[in-house]
């Protein structure tokens, strides 16, 4: 382990980190509020700490930055992000404890939005954008912001790359890793502006225009109403979020390839259509239930499935309606699409579909080996054979993504959780989805949850947005010694 | 012939007439110390295609005036059908043992009655050959009794004999007849009692080596038209890349001369198998089990000819030799010009040839029963403005004719003559 480039390259993220707090000081000002003296302590403790870090430890002459150590780059600076995000929510008196300040900085940066916040309206400007904003820049990426802005970082960047970007197989835009980050955030920023455009036109005065667009594009949820959406009564409205956070779950890369006019791939990707045939298809099961149990009506059934269905696949967690007091089969499919998640390669958590369309194809084809056991076939994607160690690591990313769900809806029980709520918080953190089920359902919040139960979500939510590997593989023994 | 192993040299130097050079081909030293800027003809035929190709490249640089490679690698294969004039700059005539069996093991596949089968003249001309059966109509009939109008009867084969066919010789059952004519020859000699023409439904390829990589390619459209293929092949590495390069192929891991693999895959439910494995010995054998379980069709590729005369006795249904396959390309080269096309009937060693008539031409302007063919020579049909016209004792072959000939190998050099052959 390298340990000098990894403090190093942790200091930096950090410092960059701390220059960004001062956008919260700045809407602190216009809106003339008093805490803007919160986020300026933090901002330059923040940095100082960072700047300090990165002096004592400058690149040396061993910049190498293998493997693991991109992975501890990730991870830590992940979570050395979420402590000091954590400090203007303590200073400003906002949040009393460190694991409620803590948790929703994580859930702002892992793009979760589940809050321990019991009256969002009641808070500042300056903390409703904080929140938005650490949103903003944990969808696409504190890394790949970092290889996007930093020289020091482009040595190993693909490995850093590689520990935050989701999914199985990640693409490269261009041959440099580093212009691949910054034609991501391009997209990511085109996406931003557009939607805070078009909400801006529909009617939200600007502040909660950017706020939840940064909500959507990352899919993360945070709102500045304590009822979400639902207090916006306009379609317009909540069509635009549905089609910008169904935007957000698809994969970056057909966004890129598309806004340079060639669609093909957008028109052929197997990932892309079994996206959206499971949205169709969960859009239909649960108007089809809502109609036969509830009295929405034709056109709001279809409003409301779709906000929440999008909403729920995508990882966003924003709400329209309490679907927590939908019929049992509504309120499973959505528990279900907690687990299925966005595209790879889109700012989404959870499993992702490719690794389900991946699953599902692994699958049939075991069980046809169980007839014809010599038969050799191959698992296709786009066409293209996806080799044997990809289909058996997306297996093996399944099981440690379910085993890290069990263990910790156990701990959570220990807690003294019911078991719905249990699944519920526990489903929505790790999946980076939100709000979950009961006590924590969209009505809710998750203040109620003991400290230690806020750690440990913390960690889930840690461990669903690196996507389970990054984080748990520092756990192996072997991790940090020396090969 | 140059090559690298000079023990290999010494004994082709005192076996065969011809000089050796001891060297690596693709060095232009080499290459000349051999002569090779007056040469006619470079062919390289090491076992790597990248040195085939340079050799060739060089070759023609220093002024070789024709040049042939072999190129087996699928990627290269591939390539030279994208390149502009089908072939590389520098080498003129790639040629691909296996390829070439694999196009023509799916031809005997696609043509259910035929054992040896080919075209000529552009398509419009057809070599099929035909088991004759103890029931055919044709069984103990004379040859000037046969009404065929659009074909001609040009060799039988008839234990490991080749007879030149006259108007009075019989045709007795178990004979082998090598017919020339218009696409489409009449049935009259494949009428095969008890067996109608079957449409094809499965199609099983034994053997995932180099040949049967091409015969998946060659055959794999056939899956649009609802048509079953299966692959077997022992190794597994191999199996996947097969089953990655073809979505449509079933492949299957296991041996195929394993009677075992071959019932549990119900092999023997399939409408033709070639058999394509790298054993001559296996190959056989599996070809005859396959055809003992009842399989309707049966192509076997070996790596020898001497195994041939085997294959009647086993009944199977055609054979594919890779090198005779790639021979047929390489004389059509060294016969010169004038010869378009070139098939080679390899039990019969014997050669089919399109031969433009040129102005000046002996053969032009005689009659055909005054001409003088020579013995174990046949003139099959003519093709004249695009018409095929099978021809009598008193058609005169006119410049700018193509004339097909059948001829036997002792008789080349006198066919030769009479079409100013090289």
């Amino acid at each position: 382990m390298n340990v000098r480039s990894v403090v190093g390259s942790v200091s930096r993220i950090v410092a960059v980190f701390g220059a960004l707090m001062l956008a919260p000081v700045a809407v602190s000002l216009v809106f003339g509020e008093s805490d803007w003296k919160a986020f300026l302590i933090s901002s330059m403790v923040t940095a100082a700490i960072g700047v300090v870090g990165a002096l004592l430890a400058p690149p040396g002459t061993d910049q190498r930055i293998g493997n693991r150590e991109g992975m501890a780059i990730t991870a830590l600076g992940w979570t050395a992000c979420a402590l000091f995000g954590a400090l203007p929510f303590l200073l400003a008196g906002s949040l009393r404890t460190p694991a409620d300040a803590v948790f929703e900085t994580m859930s702002g940066l892992t793009t979760t939005g589940a809050t321990v916040l019991a009256d969002v309206e009641a808070q500042s400007h300056a903390i409703l954008f904080w929140r938005s904003f650490l949103h903003w820049l944990g969808g696409m990426g504190i890394v790949v912001l970092s290889i996007a802005l930093l020289p020091g970082l482009q040595v190993g960047g693909s490995q850093l790359f590689r520990a935050e970007v989701p999914g199985p197989l990640p693409d490269r835009l261009e041959p440099r890793i580093r212009e691949t980050a910054r034609r991501l955030w391009g997209i990511y920023i085109l996406l931003t502006v557009g939607q805070t455009v078009l909400l801006r036109l529909f009617g939200m005065s600007l502040f909660d225009a950017v706020t939840h667009t940064f909500g959507t594009v990352a899919t993360g949820g945070f709102s500045t109403a304590n009822k979400s959406l639902e207090a916006w009564n306009s379609p317009a409205i909540h069509l635009t979020v549905t089609a910008f956070m169904f935007l957000a779950g698809m994969s970056f890369t057909l966004h890129y390839r598309a806004l340079r006019g060639d669609l093909q791939p957008m028109s052929k990707d197997d990932e892309l259509k079994t996206y959206a045939g499971i949205v169709l298809a969960a859009i239909a099961l649960i108007s089809l239930d809502l109609l036969a149990h509830s009295s929405y009506g034709l056109w709001n059934t279809l409003r409301h499935s779709a906000f929440q269905v999008v909403s729920v696949i995508t990882t966003t967690g924003f709400t329209t309606v309490n679907y927590d007091v939908w019929p049992p089969l509504s309120r499973a499919i959505l528990l279900l699409l907690m687990f299925v998640g966005g595209s790879a390669g889109s700012t989404g958590g959870a499993i992702k579909v490719v690794r389900v369309n991946v699953l599902a194809k692994h699958s049939i084809r075991e069980l046809k080996r169980a007839v014809y056991p010599r038969r050799v076939t191959v698992i296709r994607l786009n066409g293209k054979a996806v080799p044997e160690e990809v289909s058996s690591a997306v297996l093996a990313f399944v099981i440690l993504y379910l085993s890290v769900f069990l263990l910790a809806m156990l701990a959570m029980s220990a807690m003294g959780l019911d078991f719905v709520s249990a699944v519920g918080a526990v489903a929505a953190t790790l999946g980076n989805i939100g709000p979950g089920f009961g006590l924590v359902g969209p009505a809710c919040n998750y203040s109620a949850v003991p400290a230690m139960g806020k750690w440990l979500l913390s960690f889930c939510m840690l461990v669903g947005r690196l996507e389970v590997y990054t984080v748990l593989s520092m756990l192996v023994p072997g991790f940090w010694r020396r090969p | 012939m140059i090559d690298r192993a000079a023990g290999r040299l010494s004994e082709i130097e005192r076996n065969l007439d011809v000089m050796a050079i001891h060297g690596n081909g693709a060095s232009l030293r080499v290459l000349e110390r051999a002569g090779v800027s007056g040469a006619s003809l470079v062919i390289a035929v090491t076992d790597l295609d990248e040195v085939n190709m340079l050799a060739c490249m060089l070759a023609k640089q220093a002024g070789a005036h024709t040049t042939i490679a072999r190129v087996r690698d699928p990627d290269y294969d591939t390539d030279l059908a994208l390149a502009s004039d089908g072939t590389y700059a520098g080498v003129d005539v790639t040629i691909n043992p296996d390829h070439q069996a694999a196009v023509d093991i799916a031809r005997l596949i696609k043509n259910p009655d035929s054992s040896e089968f080919d075209y000529l003249a552009g398509g419009k001309v057809q070599i099929l050959s035909y088991t004759v059966e103890p029931d055919s109509p044709v069984a103990h009939t004379r040859v000037r009794e046969l009404d065929i109008a659009t074909a001609t009867l040009v060799a039988i084969l008839r234990n490991g004999d080749v007879l030149i066919p006259r108007g009075d010789t019989d045709i007795l059952p178990g004979d082998k007849v090598f017919v020339v004519g218009r696409r489409g020859v009449p049935s009259v000699f494949g009428w095969r009692a008890g067996r109608e023409a079957t449409r094809l439904r499965t199609v099983s390829i034994m053997g995932g080596s180099s040949i049967g990589y091409y015969l998946a390619r060659a055959v794999e459209p056939l899956a649009a038209h609802g048509v079953q293929l299966k692959l077997f092949e022992k190794d597994g590495e191999r199996c996947r890349t097969l089953a990655e390069a073809f979505p449509r192929l079933t492949v299957i891991q296991g041996d195929p001369s394993n009677l075992e693999v071959l019932q549990d895959e119900n092999a023997e439910g399939s409408d033709a198998v070639a058999v394509v494995g790298d054993s001559d010995q296996s190959n056989l054998l599996t070809g005859y089990l396959l055809k003992r379980m009842g399989v309707p069709r049966v192509v076997v590729s070996l790596k020898r000819t001497e195994y041939l005369p085997f294959t009647g006795p086993m009944d199977l249904d055609g054979t594919v030799v890779p090198r005779v396959s790639a021979a047929a390309a390489i004389l059509k080269i060294i016969r010169g010009d004038r010869v378009l096309s070139l098939a080679l009937l390899k039990e019969a060693r014997a050669e089919v040839l399109e031969v433009l008539a040129s102005e000046d031409c002996p053969a032009c302007g005689i009659p055909l029963r005054d001409l003088g063919v020579p013995t174990g020579a046949v003139i099959g049909v003519l093709v004249r403005g695009g018409h095929v016209i099978v021809p009598r004792g008193d058609t005169r072959i006119l410049p700018g004719d193509h004339v097909i000939v059948f001829m036997v190998e002792s008789s080349r050099e006198d066919t030769a003559r009479l079409f100013e052959l090289r």
